[in-house]
């Protein structure tokens, strides 16, 4: 082209696909002052597919057989192949997350792995291997599917359990049973994975604090790795959130507050600790993807509505399973590989500076005050003066520590991060 | 013109007992206006006075009446301000005047405001023709109002001539009595020039309009003329009367009332009260009665949005070229920022500035809590003025505190002598006597603080004698009182929007009610927020804001990060307009909805 910028073949991927596409520049381009051939070192890929929709989760998921998912994968490998084409990869995480990625056949989950092989580092004198995150659904582990996650690299799982309780795993419409759950992790362990982690959520409507307290026992007992406590959110566009709003349910912050504290105790007495708001790992086991995020690190999305944020830009595919589909596999030209987006936009160095002010304060190791000092110069919205002040008030207020030139929150501050937050960004 | 031939006069009357109709009335009856010109109530121009009923700004008019002794005289009807704040007015209108048709409705009889006007004519030694208005109505009791006026005001009942400015009836009788009962203008043997000013008004194009009362000499065209009490010098650029309309003459003449225009820029050059003489050989000695006008109510004047500043600064001093009373200087308050103290005549005359502010110059503005003048005898032996609770001295600096004080006649029913005087007691007033004024009212005689009549008093009386009651007031000397400086503080910090001087006794429910208040309006912090209400160092009412509700918050992973940080940015953004008061953040809207609903 005239100016040099690179082709524009989404503008005729998105028309085609008749999506409601906003605010795409659809760029490539690194933006000035990014370096080009610093390497992508993170990629999350969604699998979208489910085989129930649960009731709470706003996530994009695509009902599927597998036809279907096979074709998923023929586009995923294609948008995979582009990828590589435009950035230089050396994943040191790769998130395999959903939908139910667990859900693939063996030979389609193989094929995927195996492609995406060649964009992990490798060799080198590097003391840690990359970690490779799978996320299973307690209902869909088979011997055989284990084994193919271990062949395809797979050495770390996140078990999707959220309850250990069979009333509130029907509540949260969840396929499976408890002991579905010991016995998956038996199955993985039995398959030879090290480092597994379990995923809990509390806070459920009118869930009792002592039911929660049995879920978080049942599941230390299966001796997890890692273990994250979400309180549920009530998504948009949920059928939880309808009963919400309509009075079925009734949020109760205080009892929210004690589950969390409650949990922080009691895993740390098991040896989990807590290194982010909702996640605890043995020391060494903490999810070094997720850590990314929080340090405001680029990664690569693959996959209807995976988000990539790369090299000052960050943007959504749009969440529409056969629009993808369609988009990379049968249009003309081969298709250039690059599935439609949303959501598009610039990320300056102001805003991912906000972004690590946020997700670092949620992190046990907090922010650097010296970071806190480079937001505060970038403009008028939080002067230093006013972010001098905001630390000051969270310090002697007890909700947050200053040491060692960082501000951490305190057990109580965690209780409020999202306030203190507001502060700074 | 001869001085013989000519009654200077006004009208006074309660309001709503038909003042301004019978004014209307008798413009028609000299011809001065015709049926068709006559739009309700002619003389009252601006909007807010027709809402409100009341005459602000006073008119003169001159007509031209045909008697029955087949002479035809000039009357010159003076309209003057129908309310107490507005009284150095009118006392400086009816002193133009040699005598005052007093108006009293015939169904309701005397009223507070009545007797208040009573005091007020007695004092200029007016001559008074009781009209007893309003007889078509069915429930005119015309022996009843007679009594009343000998009672109660003593004048002579046989005086008063019965009418219905809205049918016509009596206005003949009227215009008779005003020729024979009233005297004619004096003359003063020197004949040298002597104006009194009653009255001005603005005009973009031509500045100040000066409505004069000449008592003797003349004033014409072209005459270099002194202001006796200021000082200054103009040269009359045009004299004339009112016809009502502004009608050119060569020169108003002894006995005369009219308007002249001189280089006179703002109303505030040319104070009411001022007696015009000729600058060669004038006038040695001024027309009695002038006095330098004090604002009686002070409060801050605030724009909602900052920005607004210059445009507010510019909006009051247009007001004030026609409005001298009227008072601004700059302040700056914490909460506020930047604003106006301003000063009035009452809460009356404020409430028509912030109205005009807001109607005329669509001002957004914010009015803090209204202040009398205290005056603070210090230690050391000075004497301060203090219309600002923020330049209380310390309490360890003072001696005594001095409030202002009325003397307020309230006419009321009977059945409601009770509830009213222990209104009068909560208000810290004394009734020094009653007076029965029929076999159904009562008229009370207080002393009250102007203080505590300045919010709701009114509406009080209003509502106990479900609207039959009334109320009226002059200003009274000082009384020391047991005054304390109230302020309110956040979290330790005080908040200067909110200081007020209150009565000891007063204090507590005042910190209480305000510290409820700002706890309904500053939304929860990360910490609790202490409200105080405090009497120097003695914290009398406190009230709590608890802290933010928990946010345990669920996952945040790389497709969360944007949603994440725009729902952050925007729950900031809400808070953008707020006021920091120390470590608490407070909407200005907050302030607004405080201050507001303790105005109202």
């Amino acid at each position: 082209m005239a100016d040099g910028s690179l082709p524009k073949p989404w503008m005729d991927v998105n028309e085609a696909c008749d999506m409601k596409v906003t605010g795409v520049t659809g760029s490539n381009k690194p933006m000035d002052g990014v370096d080009p051939r610093e390497p992508v070192r993170h990629l999350y890929v969604h699998v979208p597919f489910c085989a129930k929709v649960c009731p709470y989760c706003a996530f994009h998921v695509h009902r599927g057989g597998r036809a279907e998912q096979s074709r998923f994968v023929d586009a995923l490998l294609r948008e995979w192949e582009a990828a590589q084409a435009l950035y230089d990869c050396a994943f040191e995480t790769v998130y395999l997350g959903g939908g139910t990625p667990s859900i693939l056949g063996a030979e389609d989950f193989t094929r995927m792995a195996n492609a995406l092989h060649a964009g992990v580092a490798t060799g080198g004198d590097r003391e840690w291997t990359p970690e490779i995150t799978l996320e299973v659904n307690p209902a869909t582990v088979t011997p055989a599917k284990a084994a193919a996650w271990r062949r395809g690299g797979v050495n770390r799982i996140s078990l999707g359990a959220q309850s250990f309780d069979p009333a509130w795993l029907k509540l949260l419409g969840r396929q499976h049973k408890p002991e579905d759950i010991v016995e998956s992790v038996q199955q993985l362990r039995a398959e030879g994975f090290a480092n597994i982690g379990i995923d809990l959520m509390f806070a459920l409507p009118s869930q009792p604090v002592s039911v929660w307290r049995d879920t978080l026992a049942a599941a230390v007992a299966c001796g997890p790795d890692h273990l994250s406590a979400y309180a549920l959110t009530y998504e948009e566009d949920t059928p939880f959130l309808e009963k919400l709003k309509r009075g079925e349910w009734t949020r109760n912050d205080e009892r929210e507050a004690e589950m969390f504290s409650m949990t922080v105790d009691f895993l740390a007495g098991h040896g989990l600790y807590a290194y982010e708001i909702s996640n605890f790992a043995r020391p060494g086991r903490e999810s070094r993807h997720n850590r990314a995020y929080w340090l405001g690190r680029d990664y690569l999305g693959l996959g209807p509505s995976a988000v990539s944020t790369l090299q000052g830009r960050r943007w959504r595919n749009a969440p529409d399973t056969q629009a993808y589909v369609e988009a990379l596999l049968t249009l003309p030209g081969d298709g250039k590989g690059l599935a439609p987006r949303v959501d598009e936009e610039v990320v300056t160095e102001e805003i991912r500076q906000r972004e690590r002010i946020m997700f670092g304060l949620r992190m046990r190791e907090g922010v650097a005050l010296e970071d806190l000092a480079t937001l505060a110069a970038f403009g008028s919205d939080s002067p230093v003066a006013h972010v001098q002040a905001s630390t000051e008030n969270i310090v002697r207020e007890g909700l947050a520590v200053r040491e060692e030139g960082r501000l951490r929150l305190t057990p109580r501050g965690r209780l409020v991060a999202d306030s203190i937050a507001e502060l700074f960004v | 013109m001869s001085l013989e031939l000519t009654r200077n006069f006004c009208i006074i009357a309660h309001v709503d007992h038909g003042k301004t109709t019978l004014s209307d009335r008798i413009l028609q009856a000299t011809g001065s206006i015709t049926a068709r010109e006559m739009t309700d109530q002619h003389l009252d121009s601006m909007d807010m006075e027709r809402e409100r009923g009341i005459t602000i700004k006073a008119h003169p008019v001159t007509m031209q009446y045909k008697a029955r002794d087949g002479k035809t005289y000039t009357l010159n009807l003076i309209d003057t301000p129908g309310h107490v704040d507005f009284s150095y007015e009118v006392s400086r209108s009816l002193s133009a005047c040699e005598g005052a048709l007093l108006v009293i409705d015939a169904a309701q009889g005397v009223e507070a405001q009545t007797v208040a006007n009573v005091h007020l004519a007695n004092r200029q030694n007016l001559k008074l023709i009781p009209v007893i208005n309003k007889i078509d109505l069915p429930n005119a009791d015309l022996p009843n109002v007679r009594r009343q006026l000998e009672d109660v005001l003593t004048i002579a009942g046989d005086e008063a001539i019965p009418a219905s400015a809205k049918q016509g009836i009596g206005i003949e009788d009227i215009l008779e009595a005003v020729v024979e009962r009233i005297p004619p203008p004096p003359s003063f043997p020197d004949n040298k020039l002597r104006a009194l000013v009653f009255d001005s008004l603005f005009d973009a194009y031509r500045g100040v309009v000066t409505y004069v009362r000449v008592f003797s000499g003349e004033m014409r065209s072209g005459t270099p003329i002194t202001l006796m009490h200021s000082g200054g010098r103009y040269e009359v650029k045009e004299s004339g009367i009112f016809t009502p309309k502004p009608t050119k003459v060569d020169a108003l003449g002894t006995g005369s009332v009219g308007y002249f225009i001189a280089n006179i820029k703002t109303a505030a050059e040319v104070k009411i009260g001022e007696t015009i003489t000729t600058t060669q050989n004038p006038a040695t000695d001024q027309l009695p009665g002038f006095k330098e006008v004090n604002p009686m109510v002070f409060s801050g004047i605030y724009p909602i949005n900052t920005a607004d500043f210059e445009a507010l600064r510019t909006a009051m001093g247009k007001l004030q070229l026609n409005d001298a009373a009227f008072t601004y200087t700059t302040e700056s308050s914490v909460a506020l920022g930047f604003g106006f103290r301003c000063g009035f005549l009452g809460l009356l005359h404020m409430e028509i500035v912030q109205e005009r502010l807001r109607r005329e110059y669509n001002m957004d503005i914010i009015a803090t809590y209204p202040s009398v003048v205290y005056e603070v005898m210090c230690t050391n032996g000075e004497k301060l003025m203090v219309d600002n609770p923020v330049k209380m001295p310390d309490p360890s600096q003072i001696e005594t505190i001095a409030e202002p004080m009325v003397k307020a006649f309230i006419m009321v029913p009977n059945e409601y002598i009770g509830d009213i005087m222990q209104l009068v007691l909560e208000k810290r007033g004394i009734c020094a006597h009653t007076e029965s004024l029929d076999a159904k009212r009562v008229l009370l005689h207080c002393e009250i603080p102007l203080n505590e009549i300045l919010v709701d008093f009114n509406d009080k009386i209003k509502s106990i004698t479900r609207g039959y009651g009334s109320m009226d007031y002059e200003y009274a000397p000082y009384r020391v009182g047991d005054m304390v400086k109230l302020d309110m503080m956040v979290n330790g910090e005080t908040v200067d929007a909110f200081s007020c001087i209150v009565h000891r006794s007063r204090s507590e429910g005042r910190g209480r009610l305000l510290a409820a208040k700002l706890k309904e309006v500053i939304p929860p912090h990360l910490f609790r927020i202490a409200i105080q209400a405090a009497i120097g160092a003695k914290i009398i009412a406190r009230e709590d804001v608890g802290s933010v509700g928990k946010n345990v918050t669920a996952k945040c992973y790389g497709g969360d990060i944007s949603r994440k940080r725009k729902l952050l940015e925007k729950q900031k953004e809400g808070k953008k307009r707020m006021k920091n008061i120390g470590s608490v953040e407070i909407p200005q809207e907050a302030f607004v909805a405080v201050l507001r609903a303790e105005t109202k």
